[in-house]
């Protein structure tokens, strides 16, 4: 993938934070507990222009279409709002080299970061509605996609039967059938062995049997 | 299983390859252009403003949004 080929930590990047005494052995990305994530606001303008290059490389160099994908498997063509916010969501925590180095090492961290977010805004739009001072907003909208009947998208039943499958299900099924991943590389991304990449699929497919019917 | 396996990874390939159809090139510039004027990148190679969403706690501090690995909002540090 060509998410892999910018990784972060290379001499180029600033090195972030200040790092605790006696931890030079610990890789960059790892934190102390309770030490607060490196952000943007503590950079200064040299670093800012930095990261943002790079992120900007990452992102135009085919991350921006693995959100956009991310967001059709989720909830077809309104899944482009939610890739937005989901791209936003990475950027804002892209000055953090953990973070940063999971979201280039494999474009299954883009799709749980997008899958999460339409989750949560789902939670959130049914909170709304039990609640009736609520504004209706973008959550309430998710919600309405997720209710309605499959007429305006013929899609709408199958996207709903991934949502239900368990996230490392949603995962194989994305990264095989959205970004035409092989098994092999879709198991290496995963950390998994393609015996169980295959079981994974094989048990990802018989509940969707059951889902649609 | 195997005929099973073949309807649903028909039905799954289908949805999939419906994205081309529904996504140009134009909407994905469209796309990242929206990206980096949420997250105040103007274009390649411009300072970036903080990225961050922030808003106001007691005086004198922000409260700063923070998301686990998976994307997910945590409690937000006081700094």
């Amino acid at each position: 993938m060509s998410t892999s080929k910018h990784s972060a930590g290379g001499g180029q990047l600033p090195a972030l934070g200040d790092e605790p005494v006696g931890a030079q052995d610990e890789s960059p990305g790892h934190r102390r507990a309770g030490e607060p994530a490196p952000a943007w606001r503590d950079l200064d303008n040299g670093q800012r222009k930095i990261l943002s290059d790079d992120f900007v490389i990452w992102f135009e160099s085919g991350a921006r279409l693995i959100f956009l994908k991310a967001g059709h498997s989720i909830c077809g063509r309104e899944g482009r709002a939610l890739a937005g916010d989901a791209a936003v969501r990475c950027y804002e925590q892209w000055p953090d080299p953990r973070k940063r180095e999971l979201f280039k090492q494999s474009p299954r961290y883009v799709y749980q970061t997008v899958r999460n977010l339409f989750l949560d805004e789902l939670k959130s739009g049914y909170r709304r509605r039990e609640s009736p001072a609520g504004l209706p907003g973008h959550a309430d909208r998710i919600a309405e996609i997720w209710e309605r009947p499959s007429v305006g998208d013929p899609g709408w039943e199958v996207r709903q039967a991934i949502n239900s499958l368990d996230p490392e299900k949603g995962e194989i099924i994305f990264l095989h059938y959205w970004l035409k991943l092989s098994w092999v590389d879709a198991a290496r991304l995963m950390g998994r062995s393609r015996g169980q990449v295959d079981r994974l699929h094989r048990s990802a497919i018989e509940e969707l049997r059951v889902l649609l019917g | 299983m195997r005929g099973v396996e073949v309807n649903v990874g028909k039905r799954l390939l289908k949805l999939a390859d419906s994205f081309a159809e529904q996504v140009s090139d134009e909407d994905v510039d469209t796309f990242t252009a929206q990206v980096y004027a949420r997250a105040g990148l103007a274009a390649p190679g411009r300072t970036a403003h903080t990225g961050e969403s922030v808003s106001a706690g007691s005086p004198g501090e922000v409260l700063v949004k923070e998301y686990d690995d998976w994307g997910g909002e945590v409690e937000p540090t006081r700094r």
